[in-house]
């Protein structure tokens, strides 16, 4: 008699509980989607609407009026293409670094090893602001010695400096916390397998291509995208090291729309769109990556 | 033991870092002492010569159709100069970024020739040495300013209203302040018919104006005039009343009756809901083009904003007090040092945009203002501004030459604008009296 109600109870409990959770997730989700909403709804409506209050929710008419104009301020397929270029690049370049360093710390017994990792590790609590007019010393006084080589043998191309794609990748080719990221991931991957490839004459490159690397694409895939967004979304450092509108990025061209005294916001949501629609895309097609990833290392972005 | 040393090396190497880095003056905050080192360029010996073909760098802040009226001057310069001087606009982002930007530029020793910016940024590229004092070249009989006098006494002054009374910039992108109000709301409702009959005129005194906002917000419910930046409203309203700010030394000044008395009048129509701030909207164009806010003050560079669907916006002075002030800002024209050529190639495209004809041209072309109080006579100006564009170039126009004040320049001379907005933020919040909040104020700066 007790029983069927008892049964009763929790599964109404359970089916409750349920409802609790995506209502809660739904919230959730919208809550996230809101920013969204507003650039997208944003970049279709006038100046006029989307100052007023009360709030305007739905534009009026839908035109691409805003995109036709906001896109024509700035050479902005100049800029997505340099931001690509710069961005896949960067991510590429990191990635490599960070596997051969990553691999390095985890699986070799070298004297100083931990005092190294360490030394990289305190680093990371240098600000990058602080780094930043350094840097660009750097790259100028290596532009200097570029040109310098580059007037005395025609065969050498000018890849770093001012203007130059060098100077908006190179900086950025080594992260200490991606390193330390992918270490730790490393780590967990049984030492056993090492030994019993080293028992079977396999090399320590070809593990690492091999037995390394696969097993940590979930990883790899979400350092490579994180890397990818800072790389897109990188402001300051893009502008300090280009003069020429051929060599910027999509982020300086956002800028166009800010005045000392007011922005037009209706043509920033459209240049917006423009700007973040690439990276939606990117994300929708890696995202199962990207969970696994966050889900197994414990990042989040 | 390791452990110990590990510790120690990534200590010290951070340290070590940290110290090399912060040789170099960190972007974010102007850290120079309040007494900066004025440069000394060495007085340049008379009758200079350009060679042909000369090209400079001008990094400027100017988008969207103030950037291409930035082009078209740089455009004609190089078509029509005769010492075949070329000028590389670039953009650089706004105002801070364009500072970063310089700073580190500096530090690296590749700088442009011309960069635009407010004084008080000018003034931490001082112990660079590289900031040319511009007084050899406004005054040289050969390449100099024609007719400098005509340059308005208010930009002249800020121009040299440094430590040593030397010129190191000249004025640029110009705006000052207007009182923007919907006209379709005053002449609905009939509002100020009582006064002149039935010729409608804005406020002219901080009075009327609060005589006005009250009888806005007993028809609309709402509060009825705002001000965008609380530390002009502070300064001038002081200023108006017989009050000081500050001086270029850096001295601060403003403990005074009348700052009480500016804070208090605002404060109290804000607690009784006629007055508001920006707030959230960051700038009054937003809840004024919706028609929620029916006056506001703001800069003239925001007139651009403020188009809306349901009205044409106009504007007028601003109210005035016992003596006529109204706020100068913008930004200025500042040279660095790339060797003689270039210096005397930058000037003379300096002195080509604040001739009076490009001083115009830029002003029609921008959000701006033409530097010359001549300008507002070429037949040229006058028919724009008959032609009634943008009511903010009319109002811009009909102040005094003696109307306008200026922030004194000096290293922190934003951070006192800070703290005084924050001041003027607490009485309104209802946290300090507005003689503690100015005390306050005073005290933290000193």
């Amino acid at each position: 008699m007790a029983q069927p109600l008892t049964f009763a109870t929790s599964k109404s409990n359970k089916v409750l509980r349920q409802v609790a959770v995506y209502l809660f997730l739904s919230l959730g989700a919208l809550f996230m989607i809101f920013p969204f909403y507003w650039m997208i709804s944003g970049s279709f409506k006038t100046y006029q609407e989307i100052v007023t209050s009360p709030i305007v929710w739905i534009p009026a008419t839908i035109s691409l009026v805003n995109y036709q104009e906001a896109l024509s301020v700035a050479p902005f397929i100049i800029y997505l293409q340099n931001t690509v270029i710069v961005a896949v690049a960067n991510s590429i370049l990191t990635l490599l670094t960070t596997i051969l360093a990553a691999f390095a710390f985890s699986q070799f017994t070298f004297k100083g090893r931990d005092t190294l990792f360490a030394l990289l590790l305190a680093t990371l609590m240098i600000p990058s602001e602080l780094l930043i007019i350094t840097n660009y010393s750097t790259v100028v006084q290596l532009g200097r010695w570029n040109k310098t080589l580059t007037e005395t043998f025609s065969v050498i191309p000018q890849v770093i400096g001012i203007d130059t794609y060098g100077a908006l990748i190179v900086p950025f080719i080594a992260s200490i916390f991606y390193i330390y990221l992918l270490r730790q991931f490393f780590n967990q991957i049984p030492r056993q397998l090492y030994l019993a490839a080293k028992v079977d004459g396999c090399s320590d490159w070809k593990y690492m291509w091999t037995i390394m690397v696969p097993n940590s694409i979930n990883a790899l895939i979400t350092i490579g995208l994180f890397n990818f967004i800072a790389s897109w979304n990188a402001y300051i450092w893009p502008l300090l090291v280009t003069n020429n509108v051929e060599m910027r990025v999509l982020s300086i061209g956002l800028r166009y729309f800010t005045g000392e005294a007011g922005s037009e916001y209706h043509l920033l949501m459209a240049a917006g769109t423009f700007v973040v629609m690439p990276l939606l895309v990117l994300y929708l097609f890696t995202r199962r990556f990207i969970i696994a990833g966050v889900a197994r290392s414990g990042i989040k972005g | 033991m390791k452990k110990v040393l590990t510790l120690l090396l990534s200590v010290g190497l951070v340290f070590g870092l940290a110290a090399c880095a912060e040789e170099t003056p960190a972007p974010t905050t102007p850290s120079t002492p309040t007494t900066p080192t004025t440069p000394t360029t060495p007085a340049e010996p008379a009758g200079r010569t350009l060679p042909r073909g000369v090209t400079i760098e001008f990094w400027h802040s100017m988008s969207g159709p103030n950037g291409d009226a930035v082009q078209y001057l740089v455009d004609r310069f190089n078509a029509e100069n005769e010492y075949g001087i070329t000028v590389n606009a670039t953009y650089q982002g706004g105002y801070n970024d364009a500072h970063q930007k310089v700073t580190a530029a500096l530090v690296a020793g590749d700088y442009p020739d011309i960069g635009q910016a407010y004084g008080n940024n000018v003034v931490t590229y001082f112990p660079s040495g590289q900031v040319v004092q511009l007084d050899e070249f406004i005054f040289d009989p050969e390449w100099g300013i024609e007719d400098f006098e005509d340059i308005l006494v208010g930009y002249r002054n800020e121009a040299s209203a440094f430590e040593d009374g030397k010129y190191y910039i000249l004025p640029f992108s110009k705006s000052t302040e207007v009182l923007y109000y919907n006209p379709d709301f005053f002449n609905k409702e009939g509002l100020w018919a009582d006064r002149e009959g039935d010729v409608f005129t804005p406020p002219e005194t901080w009075e009327e104006l609060e005589t006005t906002a009250k009888a806005i917000t007993a028809i609309t419910g709402k509060p009825a005039f705002g001000y965008d930046s609380l530390a002009n409203l502070f300064i001038i309203w002081t200023q108006q009343n017989g009050g000081t700010y500050t001086a270029a030394d850096g001295s601060i000044l403003f403990n005074n009756f009348e700052a009480v008395q500016a804070v208090e009048y605002f404060a109290r129509g804000v607690r009784e809901g006629y007055f508001r701030v920006a707030g959230d909207d960051r700038y009054l164009s937003g809840p004024f083009v919706s028609g929620d806010v029916m006056m506001y003050i703001g800069s003239t560079s925001g007139s651009v904003f403020n188009r809306s669907d349901l009205f044409d916006f106009e504007s007028a002075q601003v109210p005035m007090g016992k003596v006529r002030r109204v706020i100068q800002q913008g930004a200025n024209f500042f040279m660095l040092d790339n060797g003689d050529d270039r210096k005397l190639a930058a000037f003379t495209f300096i002195n080509f945009v604040l001739a009076a004809e490009n001083t115009v041209e830029w002003a029609m072309r921008s959000g701006y203002l033409p530097v010359r109080a001549s300008a507002r006579e070429l037949p040229v100006y006058k028919e724009f501004l008959d032609s009634n564009v943008n009511p903010t170039k009319v109002t811009g126009a009909s102040y005094l030459a003696s109307d306008y004040t200026f922030d004194p320049i000096f290293a922190e001379s934003f951070s006192v604008r800070q703290a005084v907005e924050v001041a003027v933020e607490e009485v309104l919040a209802g946290q300090k009296t507005a003689a503690a909040a100015i005390q306050d104020a005073y005290d933290g700066l000193q």
